[in-house]
């Protein structure tokens, strides 16, 4: 998924300039992993189909040469655009993990090795957990939050579901894992 | 720092039968004084043991269980009680017995050997109030929501002043506001007044709010691996003052 949607979503906010966006863009989609440089390249993206126009606008500010600023606003269009993907049905994204190669593509004699990387990975999950809820700092909802205020707490929880997801499946995985060591210990005893 | 609770290599199994299930294996974790650490894990993965080992309330089988660094062993409840008092212990299933009248009745209880009913029940109603439940302190626990239940439950474990909090699955059955107002109560304690709050919970976006999260399974706890709260990740909630 490129970011151009979100970059157009954050526009019709509040117009802004590129560097701006992309600060923007960390602080409220950071789970996404977008680096800030694609944010230059959706925007010329965005100009190019008309969904964005750029305006020079020495009154808010220059750059540190002196050039006046690019600030960036969505057109009638890019709103109509925006709107029409907001509401739009969403396919469930499939999630493909190395892992699940390496443990489709394994034998019984590598069971062994992997339970510890199912370990490893449970273990890089829980500190990937906790780094997120580092990173997303929602503020506990209460009855008078506002939806601002709750679409971050939601979306902190999708991704945590995610993990937990992960890890769940990880746990189940290493208990096969070991009733399938055991059984074959058993049949094959050294 | 000595951790204000700390479960060094404890192991506790159950049998059934001739079949023995190992529930905690190994289990290693510190939980210092304004630290909130959450534990998730699925049903059936020993969070309950876990809880009620690191509260003293059950004895490992091997392994210790330390309170400000003296071995709960050591100083069982009947020899030490002001020791255990120090512990919290959040009984989210309510009075075990019909004697209470009131809500606030059965929050003051902790408190009758200290204090004088008239004192306890004062008391009751101020930590009722703190949580934002006040309007149940009529009321008997049967009548109760879920997410009442649960915060009585807390004021009842509070109401003592606990330095360390354990709590078993305090947000099951809860939507997520009611969910969100338990967890950010509990963040708020070990922030404001430096409690060390223990709890698991069922589901992982319980535990967004602590400062460590960890996950039991087989046994085994994995836990994130950060050091201990360094003030990084304290939240401000509204109408707090920033330090």
């Amino acid at each position: 998924m490129s970011a151009k949607h979100a970059i157009l979503g954050l526009m019709i906010e509040r117009p802004g300039y590129g560097y701006e966006l992309a600060q923007r863009l960390q602080e409220r989609c950071g789970a996404w992993g977008w680096e800030k440089s694609g944010v230059y390249s959706a925007l010329d993206q965005l100009e190019r189909d008309g969904h964005v126009r750029s305006l020079r606008e020495k009154r808010l500010g220059a750059t540190a040469r002196g050039a006046p600023r690019v600030i960036y606003e969505a057109t009638p269009e890019g709103r109509n655009f925006f709107r029409d993907w907001l509401l739009s049905p969403t396919a469930p994204s499939p999630v493909r993990q190395e892992l699940d190669l390496k443990i489709l593509l394994s034998g019984s004699e590598d069971l062994p090795r992997l339970i510890d990387l199912t370990w490893a990975q449970e273990q890089q999950c829980i500190d990937d957990l906790r780094e997120l809820t580092r990173a997303i700092q929602s503020r506990p909802l209460v009855a008078t939050s506002t939806w601002h205020e709750a679409r971050a707490v939601l979306q902190r929880d999708a991704e945590i579901k995610l993990l937990q997801v992960r890890i769940e499946w990880l746990q189940d995985t290493r208990k096969v894992m070991k009733q399938m060591l055991e059984r074959s210990r058993e049949r094959w005893p050294k | 720092m000595t951790p204000q609770l700390s479960l060094e290599e404890v192991c506790k199994s159950y049998w059934r039968g001739s079949h023995e299930t190992v529930v905690l294996c190994d289990v290693s974790l510190d939980v210092h004084a304004g630290e909130f650490v959450a534990v998730w894990g699925k049903r059936g993965a020993g969070k309950t043991t876990l809880a009620l080992v690191a509260a003293g309330l059950e004895a490992p089988e091997r392994g210790r269980v330390c309170f400000e660094g003296r071995d709960l062993a050591r100083r069982p409840r009947g020899r030490d009680p002001q020791l255990h008092e120090g512990i919290g212990w959040v009984q989210r299933l309510g009075p075990q017995s019909g004697d209470f009248r009131t809500v606030n009745d059965y929050v003051a209880l902790p408190l009758l050997g200290k204090h004088s009913p008239r004192q306890a029940r004062r008391r009751a109603s101020a930590i009722l109030k703190r949580l934002g439940v006040a309007d149940c302190a009529g009321e008997r626990w049967e009548s109760l929501t879920d997410g009442e239940h649960t915060l009585v439950a807390l004021a009842h474990a509070l109401v003592r002043e606990p330095r360390v909090l354990v709590a078993d699955d305090p947000t099951a059955n809860l939507n997520v506001l009611q969910r969100e107002e338990v967890v950010g109560l509990l963040r708020r304690a070990a922030d404001e007044e430096g409690l060390a709050v223990l709890i698991t919970v069922p589901d992982m976006p319980d535990a967004a709010y602590a400062n460590r999260i960890g996950s039991l399974s087989d046994g085994r706890l994995t836990i994130s691996t950060e050091p201990p709260n360094t003030g990084a990740d304290v939240i401000h909630f509204p109408g707090q003052q920033s330090a």
